[in-house]
């Protein structure tokens, strides 16, 4: 199988007040289109920096990464906006709902926006993440998790060829961290989707088909 | 803050004058008026006390005159003690003033083309000109003459000839005495005086205000600071607001650390409330250079020889009104904080609302602390409380208009009217938490009414009495004229003038009523007691048109006993009466009772004469009455008119329409300065609540774009859905505000000037399209600022 996601040589580094912090020192790495691959490394070893850049959200200092031969580090942020649109999609730790608008909504925006909304689809999801009844809630009547299976079912709408999760299940207790994380891993299969997930969980980077460990910004 | 106390300074500086100069103004410790000559028992009285000790002081306005040219001035001829109290100030002031020569304001001089030592005749006499008078003790603003000024002795003034001939002399005598016999000597005079036309007064009781007009205007200028002031304490409020939301995390943190809550608004207190303490002193210092440079500015207002300081006493209203302020502000913007707790802040899936009630009792001190604001402006209890309802019914209809519209919205919403998501969303958006869209549309909204009905005022003050001079309408008018002098009038002019009969008459009562009983039952519009203008005709004037009446299309009816009467309606409103009620008239001695026959209406205002009172030619053709006449002359012949008229017939006196409209105008305009200038100042508060709200909820705004910019929305769909958030916002409450400002405008004028509202739809599209284009650039700056940051830079730092 093809890779769907190319990163080659990446760099980045932050300079600070008097000194510099190579976040990423030449990282290259491939994803293949429905693979699930872990991401695991201490706090602050650039898991984060990485994704971001591989996600088209953070831009590189040197290196390049493609999506289906695409290079994206020489797009604009429109264009890259464009691309998110339908091809790739994020999961944060800490959700980033629209506050204004409910469940549904919310998870109907993206088609809102590339043009191909349809209310089947909006149920069809609803219905997979099991909150068909919660869909004219507001985010901030939502428990933790509910909130986390409306942005993932929000990432997933569009059928996204790549989905990426920044420790999804970091503010959740351990009961809706393993429900969220088959979760994740039902839906990727259902959609065909590549996951990639920056996880600290042993027992989540078991159910991968690859684990990618950073040290101090580099593939160990 | 520093308008506020450059006007506190300057009333403060106008009340000090007044004080210090109480008999000045006033002319003497005993000061009696009049509109006639003095009965003789009064007179015979006055003359018993020391010469020095008396001045007779009367006052008409005449033309005075050259060979070629000629002016409207107020005489004042005085006997030699004047004046009894402070200077006489005059640009030469050496030699003694003789008899036969006068003194004049700068602008006789000038009009006239003289100089010092030149003459002049004012009625049938020749003067010398003595000197340029630089002040007068008893007159402090010139800016309200009627006329210039010109002062002669009393004993020239026979020979002018003037005097009895003249229908309209202010007669006064000012007496000095020692305290003790001031009170015995009041009591003696006011037992002589039978007349109840006749006034006397101490300097106590006389109203000293330099002008009750500029008097008036300084408390409106400075009504219109405190709304300013008002409008900063909301900005202030969106600033504190703005800032602790960004330091939301901060807090949190220093909180978390275990810092008490109560220490951290502490902080932010003392913060706050040094900035306060730190812009009083720049006011002081702007003020200080708006009264040490910008004096010229008030010089239609304040008398010229005023010395202008800021008071401590000022100074010191100014820096605890804005620490009040501010401290109440920061207080109930901060109460917020108390109640924030750290891990609803830091972990964010809890959005942080504080869980604080209103505080309303500190809304509550605010709103009296305004109250107290305004009250001390004014003085009146009942009135500051109006004033106070006033805003605060505006406030809640305010209120109520933004949340109807809310509502409206929301129902459109839920009904799915709108269909473009765009639009919905950014509809949406409006009710984002925490982003006060009422609040804020409200303080738009008043803040455009504030200015609007400046605006739409003075657009209608300027086009119906100033701008407006009509083409057709009389520009000289001719007082005084004697019944004999029509024909010979009409021939030196060159053209046949149009007369009016006036008979001078007083109302007795009115369907029975005494005046003096009606008097405290009528509004303010007119005083009953005072000397009326009759006149007879038996047709309408061209300019006004009949409202109601008796006989239909007729200005007079059958009425029997009684005479028939026609009144303008205008004076009908004003007295309460209408057809078939009954006014009496005291005629120069003789009863008339009469009864209203037909209601007049002007067509429009103007300059063109008109009378309250007409009666039929027979009723009146036998009274003893004057002419005032009425022509249209070209600008180029007027003065050579005037100066023509004042030589042949030295007791008429010529009123040059074109040129007092002008002076009218000047005057205005210099108060319609001051009015701009704290105007602007009230927009640029406005500005800043228009900016500082979106600020402060630029958080949550900012948030959601940066989601809507990771789920991968373009960045014109962006600017798209900034653009019409932020054109409903403001355009809501620019469009509230102006409806609002536009009926308080329209009953403003309708009520106290008795105007129509003239809409200046240049003014209403100019300021829509500025405030479009603003809201256009904030949201070009906006958006800019949104594309330009990293999307997971800020998703990543919540
Ligand atoms: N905007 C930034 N400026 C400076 N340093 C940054 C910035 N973002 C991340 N870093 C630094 O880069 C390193 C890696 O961060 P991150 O990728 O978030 O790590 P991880 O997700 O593995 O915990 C950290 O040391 C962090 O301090
Ligand atoms: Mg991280």
């Amino acid at each position: 199988m093809t890779s769907l996601l190319k990163a080659n040589n990446l760099s980045k580094s932050y300079a600070l007040e008097n000194q510099t912090i190579n976040v990423l020192k030449d990282i290259s790495l491939s994803i293949k289109a429905a693979e699930f691959v872990a991401i695991m490394g201490k706090s602050g070893s650039g898991k984060s920096t990485l994704i971001s850049i591989l996600a088209g959200l953070d831009t590189t200092d040197f290196g390049q990464v493609f999506l289906d031969d695409k290079e994206l580090t020489c797009l604009t942020e429109d264009e890259l906006a464009v691309i998110r649109q339908t091809d790739i999609s994020f999961v944060f730790q800490s959700f980033h709902l629209i506050p204004t608008l409910t469940v549904a909504e919310n998870i109907g925006f993206p088609l809102k926006l590339s043009g191909s909304f349809s209310d089947e689809k909006v149920n069809s999801l609803l219905q997979k993440v099991e909150l068909s009844h919660r869909k004219n809630s507001f985010p901030h009547q939502l428990s933790g998790g509910e909130k986390q299976r409306t942005a993932i079912a929000r990432a997933l709408i569009t059928q996204p060829k790549i989905l990426f999760a920044d420790e999804p299940t970091g503010n959740l207790d351990e009961k809706n961290a393993q429900s969220i994380m088959q979760l994740l891993i039902d839906l990727q299969q259902e959609f065909k989707t590549a996951l990639v997930v920056v996880t600290h969980d042993d027992s989540i980077a078991q159910l991968a088909d690859r684990t990618i460990r950073i040290i101090n910004g580099k593939i160990a | 803050m520093g308008a506020y106390l450059t006007l506190d300074a300057l009333q403060q500086s106008v009340d000090d004058y007044i004080d210090i100069n109480q008999k000045q103004i006033v002319g003497g410790d005993i000061v009696i008026t009049h509109n006639q000559a003095f009965p003789d028992e009064l007179m015979s009285r006055v003359q018993q006390l020391d010469t020095n000790q008396v001045v007779y002081d009367f006052q008409f306005n005449s033309i005075a005159y050259t060979q070629d040219n000629s002016l409207l001035t107020r005489i004042k001829a005085v006997s030699s003690a004047y004046p009894l109290y402070g200077e006489l100030i005059l640009k030469n002031n050496g030699s003694l003033w003789q008899q036969s020569s006068v003194l004049v304001e700068q602008q006789v001089l000038s009009s006239l083309n003289l100089t010092i030592g030149d003459t002049l005749k004012i009625g049938e006499k020749e003067f010398t000109i003595h000197d340029e008078i630089i002040t007068e003790p008893d007159r402090p603003l010139t800016a309200f003459g009627f006329g210039a000024r010109v002062i002669m002795h009393k004993s020239d003034l026979a020979a002018t000839g003037l005097v009895g001939k003249k229908s309209r002399v202010n007669y006064r005598i000012e007496i000095k005495t020692s305290t003790e016999e001031q009170q015995p000597l009041f009591d003696e005079l006011s037992a002589l005086i039978t007349h109840k036309e006749i006034q006397i007064k101490t300097a106590e009781q006389s109203n000293t205000s330099i002008s009750n007009l500029s008097q008036n205007f300084l408390v409106f200028l400075k009504l219109l600071v405190i709304a300013v002031i008002a409008l900063s304490a909301i900005g202030i409020m969106s600033i504190v607001r703005a800032f602790v939301a960004k330091q939301q995390n901060t807090n949190a943190v220093r909180s978390a650390l275990g810092e008490k809550n109560s220490d951290i608004v502490q902080s932010y207190r003392v913060l706050f409330l040094s900035m306060a303490f730190i812009s009083v002193i720049l006011a002081w210092l702007a003020s200080l250079l708006v009264i040490v440079f910008g004096k010229e500015a008030f010089l239609a207002i304040l008398p010229s020889d005023i010395v202008l300081t800021i008071p401590l006493l000022s100074f010191l209203k100014a820096i605890i009104i804005s620490l009040i302020m501010t401290g109440l502000m920061i207080h109930i913007t901060l109460i917020g904080i108390k109640h924030i707790k750290p891990v609803a802040v830091l972990h964010k899936h809890q959005n942080p609302q504080s869980k604080a009630k209103t505080p309303w009792i500190w809304l509550l001190g605010s709103a009296i602390g305004i109250l107290l604001l305004v009250y001390s402006e004014i003085n009146s209890i009942k009135l500051s409380l109006q004033i106070f309802i006033a805003l605060l019914v505006m406030w809640l209809c305010f209120a109520l208009f933004t949340k109807v519209l809310m509502w409206t919205i929301k129902w459109m919403l839920d009904k799915n009217i709108i269909h473009n998501w765009k639009t919905t969303l950014a509809l949406q958006n409006i009710f984002r938490k925490n982003n006060q869209s009422a609040l804020f549309i409200s303080t738009i909204a008043m803040t455009t009414m504030v200015l609007g009905t400046i605006t739409l005022l003075d657009n209608s003050i300027q086009q119906q009495l100033i701008s407006t001079y009509p083409e057709d309408a009389p520009n000289f008018f001719l007082l005084d004229v004697q019944t004999n002098q029509q024909q010979e009038l009409d021939e030196l002019l060159g053209q046949k003038l149009t007369y009016y009969p006036v008979v001078r008459a007083r109302i007795k009562s009115v369907n029975g009523i005494e005046t003096a009983e009606l008097k405290t039952k009528l509004g303010r519009y007119d005083n009953i007691e005072r000397m009326y203008n009759l006149s007879y005709a038996n047709a309408l004037l061209p300019t006004e048109e009949l409202d109601t009446s008796l006989e239909s299309g007729q200005l007079f009816a059958d009425t029997g006993d009684e005479v028939p009467l026609s009144l303008l309606s205008s004076f009908a409103e004003f007295l309460q009466v209408d057809l078939d009620d009954t006014v009496t008239f005291n005629i120069q001695g003789i009863s008339i009772k009469a009864k209203i026959t037909s209601i007049r209406k002007r067509l429009k205002r103007g300059p063109s004469p008109f009378f309250y009172f007409i009666f039929p030619s027979e009723v009146l053709a036998e009274a003893p009455q004057i002419r005032f006449a009425t022509a249209k002359v070209s600008d180029s012949q007027r003065v050579a008119m005037q100066t023509q008229i004042a030589k042949t017939f030295p007791g008429i006196t010529t009123l040059d329409g074109g040129s007092i409209a002008k002076k009218l105008k000047e005057f205005v305009d210099q108060l319609k300065q001051l009015v701009q200038i704290f105007t602007a100042l009230s927009i640029f508060a406005g500005l800043l609540i228009f900016i500082t709200s979106l600020i402060s909820t630029s958080q949550d705004r900012l948030r959601e774009s940066f989601y809507y910019r990771m789920m991968g929305m373009v960045s014109k769909d962006l600017f798209k859905l900034t653009l019409i958030e932020f054109l409903s916002l403001g355009l809501f409450a620019f469009g509230v505000g102006a409806l609002v400002a536009t009926l308080l405008s329209a009953i403003i004028s309708n009520n106290w000037f008795n105007l129509d509202l003239v809409i200046p739809w240049s003014v209403v599209i100019v300021s829509s399209l500025i405030i479009i284009m603003l809201l256009i650039v904030i949201s070009v700056i906006y958006n800019n600022h949104v594309k330009r940051s990293k999307v997971i830079e800020f998703l990543a730092s919540e």
